[in-house]
């Protein structure tokens, strides 16, 4: 079990800085997330670390040792890749021997360690079976098993779960959790979806345009992210451009007016270092209730507004919301029902509200995948 | 519209032109071949065909034939699969530009390309000299108007459907599945035996078909580079119809010709199913 420590590290693909100054560090035995939009250089990341691709800056270590200057095979990691990558012409047990026998372990311990990995992923007795001859699912568990049964130092995993439906990503997260629970390696998930990483990870990195744009502990960053594009990866509907003003309050709120907006918010939060930041809120914090309910608009980040459009998710309902005192809708999850154009009134709890720092646009594409 | 008959409408005429094409000479061939000798002889007869066996020249040529067009699979499977290997992993630009190179000798008549050759490996051509420049050799070799002749000008003809059918599955190999080979241990040699290999073999197994089926049916190449005394299976059935006029002894030498194919192909497919049952 050994920590990855990314220090610096960039690479170029002609003109273009697919990565750039990446640093981060997975801890030994931790499961970290590269979390970002396509394009945004996680998966360069990746193959930075595999030895795949030969970065241009920085350096890698795993274990505390230097591994740029390794070739992939003398690395000792295990890749797990999107389309599984299964050597088609060979059976399920060939295919995760592959890697024993290179490594010239006996024909015996050979066997042994293979029906040891098959059984570590859950998989039945397909030993003798082509990939070609299993479903998606088991090509996956074939896939892990291939990479753990060399004892791997780091397990490198690209967006494993993508090429499955929603009913098998679900389960094979857990899989996934219990898997490197049990080997403890030390494991680098690259994905898009935030609710992989958050579900996965003991760390998550989160990308944009071949940098980190912050990382943290999921909990930590669901609650306050780092910054606007952060937080809007992190599902965060509500984003609004605006600055702190000057008035010092007493009770540990600042007052925050929205830019191309007619609003002052009260945010609970300590007053930022700088006044330009981005107000935050899940649509799930946020009140809405009729405007012919006795209650009056008289409370503190209380706002009028009239029912755009809705969507039914099951559990809630979804709603676009127009207010006069915002620039653009606000998106609310409630569990009342509201109809289109009816005016209702909304109350954004100052707790509930993030203070963000500005940066670059939110959902911008990278530079290349 | 019924789209379900269309294509059969439109396939029918060269299907149909074909298998008229195909069937009728066959019959002919085996007619002609089979015949009997004497007035009084049995169908069928295999005085003729047995003949091309028994005869020395019949023999030789048949001898020839087989050798040359093992040597010129070999060669081709040898020396095209490092082009193909290599074009595959060139840009879109360079690749473009090296398949027209390979494709090239498509492009000039046989004629011109044997002609060429002759030049190039006469008694004062490029290739003695340049043997002698390198002292190599103290006088000129012959080159030509023999089998070594024969054999450069078929495999100048045929690397290019060797390259073509290796490139084919080249390019579709998925390079993850490298790099997976790479990250479980593998060297960039064993990489290369262990997985390229085996993933271009049925591009190995359709480039050895068709060379060796057109190095054994090749005529205007072995006919022009090899000379009168170096004969072939083709050659040797061209001599029989137009210079000796015996349309029974030249059918017999189409039959062994047409035997050689089947056989070659019976085989062929046999160690391609063994080969490639994993495929799917």
């Amino acid at each position: 079990m050994s920590d990855v420590e990314v220090s610096g590290v960039s690479k170029r693909y002609d003109d273009l800085w697919a990565v750039k100054r990446v640093s981060f560090t997975a801890p030994a035995g931790s499961f970290t997330s590269l979390l970002g939009p396509s394009g945004c250089g996680k998966t360069t990341t990746l193959r930075l670390i595999a030895g795949f691709a030969a970065l241009d800056e920085g350096e890698v270590r795993i274990g505390g040792k230097p591994v740029d200057a390794l070739p992939p095979w003398r690395r000792n990691l295990g890749v797990v890749f999107q389309n599984y990558a299964l050597f088609p012409f060979m059976t399920v047990f060939d295919n995760v021997a592959f890697g024993l026998r290179r490594r010239r372990v006996p024909r015996g311990e050979t066997a042994a360690r293979v029906a040891e990995a098959i059984d570590l992923v859950g998989l039945p007795d397909l030993a003798g079976r082509y990939p070609r001859q299993l479903s998606g699912g088991q090509q996956q568990r074939v896939a892990l098993a291939r990479a753990l049964v060399i004892r791997p130092e780091v397990l490198l995993l690209d967006e494993p779960l993508s090429n499955l439906d929603a009913k098998l990503r679900a389960e094979m997260r857990f899989e996934l959790k219990r898997i490197q629970r049990e080997t403890g390696v030390t494991s680098i998930f690259v994905t898009h979806d935030q609710e992989e990483a958050l579900t996965l990870s003991d760390q998550i990195v989160v990308m944009n345009l071949g940098t980190v744009a912050g990382a943290a502990a999921p909990k930590s960053i669901w609650e306050q992210p780092e910054s606007a594009y952060v937080a809007d990866f992190l599902g965060v509907e509500n984003l609004f451009p605006g600055t702190v003003g000057d008035g010092a309050e007493d009770d540990g709120t600042v007052a925050v007016s929205v830019s191309e907006g007619s609003v002052t918010l009260d945010v609970a939060a300590a007053r930022p270092a700088e006044a330009a930041v981005v107000l935050g809120i899940r649509s799930g914090d946020i009140k809405m209730w009729k405007v012919d309910s006795k209650r009056a608009l008289d409370g503190p980040n209380e706002l009028a507004g009239t029912v755009r459009e809705f969507t039914y998710v099951g559990s809630a309902v979804v709603y676009q919301v127009d207010c006069a005192a915002l620039p653009r809708p606000l998106i609310a999850t409630v569990q009342e029902e509201f109809a289109v154009g009816e005016s209702v009134r909304l109350h954004l709890p100052p707790g509930a509200i993030k203070l963000l720092r500005p940066d670059a646009p939110a959902g911008g594409s990278g530079a290349r995948p | 519209m019924n789209t379900g008959r269309f294509p059969a409408s439109l396939a029918t005429p060269v299907l149909l032109a074909f298998g008229i094409f195909v069937l009728v000479p066959c019959v002919m061939l085996l007619v002609k071949g089979l015949e009997p000798t004497a007035e009084t002889g049995e169908w069928p007869d295999f005085t003729n065909v047995l003949g091309v066996f028994d005869s020395k020249v019949g023999q030789q040529a048949l001898n020839r034939t087989i050798r040359i067009s093992l040597i010129v699979t070999a060669i081709c499977m040898l020396a095209g699969y490092p082009v193909a290997l290599f074009i595959a992993r060139c840009g879109p630009r360079w690749r473009g530009l090296l398949l027209a190179v390979v494709i090239f000798p498509f492009l000039i008549s046989a004629v011109v390309r044997a002609f060429g050759w002759t030049v190039l490996l006469g008694d004062s051509g490029l290739a003695n000299k340049g043997l002698i420049a390198l002292g190599l050799i103290d006088r000129p070799i012959t080159l030509v108007q023999n089998e070594i002749g024969i054999i450069v000008g078929e495999t100048h003809l045929l690397m290019p459907y060797m390259i073509l059918s290796l490139l084919a599955v080249l390019q579709r190999i998925d390079p993850n599945l490298r790099h997976a080979a790479e990250s479980l241990g593998a060297s960039p040699v064993s990489v290369f035996w262990r997985i390229v290999i085996p993933l271009t073999l049925p591009g190995l197994l359709t480039g050895t078909l068709l060379v060796f089926s057109l190095a054994m049916t090749a005529f205007a190449t072995p006919f022009l580079l090899g000379g009168g005394r170096t004969p072939i299976l083709t050659t040797l059935l061209y001599d029989y119809a137009f210079t000796l006029f015996d349309w029974r002894l030249a059918a017999s030498i189409g039959i062994v010709l047409l035997i050689l194919g089947i056989l070659f192909v019976t085989i062929h497919r046999f160690v391609s199913s063994r080969g490639m049952r994993s495929y799917g």
